[in-house]
């Protein structure tokens, strides 16, 4: 087997000096490319899941390997979200003070040099989205569908070869939520980048390679397609 | 984009909380420059006071911490007149008295007292009228704002502590406390304080003032001729006097509390904001902003507060002190105005209390798990 784009060994994580446990030694592997939706009831720790695979929460005991190494400390993970690893969040997460636009460049900044060169990006990227008419609107000014498109954009500035997506539907109709994970299954056809996606959503899990079911912190199920 | 948009948009979308926090620095920044003018305008009008024109040399009562209150025989001064390398010698009497202004109110006024052949009264501006002539002991020059408030011109009666005065000269020195000074002959004076052949100073005139070695010399032969007295140049009678000491310690004091007042204002202020946004800062740790760059869009966001604060802080600052120096008593002894390198030293010392200020709260941001920052709020 390749060596594993992102890989989870033995990681648990629990809070409130162990009053709660969010994951219980649970180990995953995704390998380039993949997509995979990790699925399960409300609490089993779908999102700390996808926060451990990010780096932006650290585990409380166990490992989480990128390309096989572990990344020293928050600095390596700051690098790795910024060029590697992409994320879209069900509450959308844009910065309300900022357009469109402005928000599509953030995470570009300090990445790709040149202000021209950003803007020129983060036009391309939300015209291919479908929103070349709302780069001047604030997220307070667009539909729930739009906003999402927005962090779709967003989490593909730098070209991540890991989207992490977490209930990106959840706040979404039925059809803009067909429309987003159209866009999503796309965009990372598009780029070979893996996807892991984190649904309550039958239909959304169905459209990816593997579904990992958690329940109560621990991997109770695995099913490939 | 570019690193200021996100904290220049941050402060526009909440104009209120941004004008709020502004209006805190402000106040801070008015408040340390209100005090730290107040308190160096004091000390500039009472230097005013003491450097007397064409005064090269003044002799003092050695040890005396206040010149007002001590006593030297008025007798020295031909004496140390008679010195080589002396020109002339004035013996004067200084005091402060409190005097009653038409309609309400009273005012402290310095009063010197000069003999009529001392080269002070041939050396003071005039602007009207004249000094009083050797046969007129009972005669006054006012200071230009003194008459006005005393609403008196030339040839006008006035009566001093119970004796009646006539104005010879309305006088423009220059100055809050010399401008709102009175002047009158030695004698009268000694006979109104009841301290007859008494002087509380010499001002002395030399024949080589800008000859450093020659003044040094002969500062060295007075002072071991009158050992009671001490002998300082004209530009050493700031430095030396002890109320001026105290003036300045004072401003230092009044400068540190004021920095030490704003430093926390901004600090809370900082503080506050950074804490509402959490979550924001959580979504740039999470599309890979290093803690380095969360840390100085903070710092940054908390310097642009700091300077739309401190400008506006320096406006009000003036308008306070403007309005503080209104007050009778308290624009007598505080030579008024912003000065430049008071506003300059300001504006720089609330940069540096902004940076100092957002350094803590950017820092606790920069430092937070993403995902903990974006579970906030």
């Amino acid at each position: 087997m390749p060596t594993p784009l992102v890989e989870l060994v033995d990681a648990s994580r629990v809070y409130d000096a162990g009053r709660v446990v969010a994951l219980r030694g649970v180990s995953l592997r995704v390998a380039p490319g993949e997509s995979l939706a990790v699925v399960g009831p409300s609490g089993s720790g779908k999102s700390t899941l996808l926060h451990l695979l990010s780096g932006m929460d650290a585990p409380s005991a166990g490992r989480v390997l990128f390309e096989g190494r572990e990344p020293r400390g928050a600095g390596a993970w700051c690098r790795l979200r910024a060029r590697r690893i992409g994320f879209v969040f069900q509450a959308y997460h844009l910065l309300p003070a900022l357009t469109a636009w402005e928000n599509v460049q953030v995470p570009m900044l300090g990445v790709l040099a040149g202000a021209r060169r950003r803007a020129e990006r983060a036009r391309e990227l939300l015209d291919r989205l479908g929103l070349g008419r709302r780069l001047h609107h604030r997220p307070a000014e667009l539909s729930g569908g739009e906003r999402q498109r927005v962090a779709i954009a967003r989490c593909l500035a730098n070209g991540p070869d890991l989207i992490l997506a977490d209930e990106p539907t959840g706040n979404l109709d039925t059809a803009t939520a067909s429309e987003i994970l159209d866009l999503l299954s796309e965009v990372r056809a598009e780029r070979r980048a893996a996807l892991v996606l984190v649904t309550h959503d039958a239909a959304a899990a169905a459209r990816t390679e593997r579904v990992v079911r958690l329940v109560d912190g621990r991997v109770a199920g695995e099913e490939r397609r | 984009m570019n690193a200021l948009t996100l904290p220049a948009a941050d402060l526009r979308r909440r104009p209120l909380r941004t004008a709020l926090t502004a209006l805190g620095i402000a106040a801070a920044v008015s408040s340390y420059l209100t005090l730290v003018s107040l308190s160096q305008g004091l000390e500039r009008g009472w230097i005013a006071s003491l450097e007397g024109r064409g005064v090269h040399m003044l002799a003092l009562s050695r040890d005396t911490v206040e010149v007002m209150a001590s006593s030297l025989p008025e007798a020295l001064g031909p004496q140390i007149a008679a010195e080589e390398g002396v020109v002339q010698a004035s013996g004067e009497m200084a005091n402060l008295i409190r005097l009653e202004l038409p309609g309400a109110g009273t005012l402290h006024v310095t009063v010197r007292g000069w003999p009529p052949d001392s080269f002070k009264w041939r050396s003071l501006p005039l602007g009207d009228g004249r000094p009083p002539a050797p046969d007129e002991p009972r005669a006054i020059v006012l200071g230009v704002t003194l008459a006005g408030l005393l609403r008196l011109g030339v040839g006008d009666a006035y009566a001093l502590r119970g004796e009646p005065f006539v104005v010879t000269g309305i006088a423009a020195p220059g100055g809050v406390w010399n401008d709102r000074a009175l002047f009158l002959p030695l004698a009268a004076m000694q006979d109104l304080f009841d301290r007859p052949g008494q002087v509380t100073e010499f001002s002395l005139q030399v024949a080589r003032p800008q000859d450093a070695a020659f003044v040094a010399d002969l500062t060295s032969r007075l002072e071991g001729r009158f050992e009671r007295l001490a002998f300082l140049e004209s530009g050493e009678i700031a430095g030396q006097n002890d109320v001026v000491r105290t003036f300045r310690a004072f401003s230092g004091a009044v400068s540190w509390v004021a920095m030490g007042m704003a430093l926390l204002i901004v600090l809370n202020t900082l503080l506050m904001s950074v804490t509402e946004r959490t979550r924001e800062i959580g979504i740039l740790a999470a599309v890979g902003w290093s803690p380095g760059r969360v840390l100085a869009t903070v710092v940054v966001q908390g310097l642009l507060l700091t300077a739309v604060g401190a400008g506006a802080g320096v406006a009000l600052g003036a308008f306070s002190l403007g309005v503080v120096l209104r007050h009778p008593t308290l624009g007598g002894l505080v030579e008024p105005g912003l000065h430049p390198e008071v506003v300059v030293e300001t504006l720089i010392a609330a940069l540096w209390v902004g940076a100092v200020g957002g350094l803590y709260p950017a820092w606790r941001a920069a430092r937070a798990r993403p995902a903990a920052s974006l579970r906030h709020g």
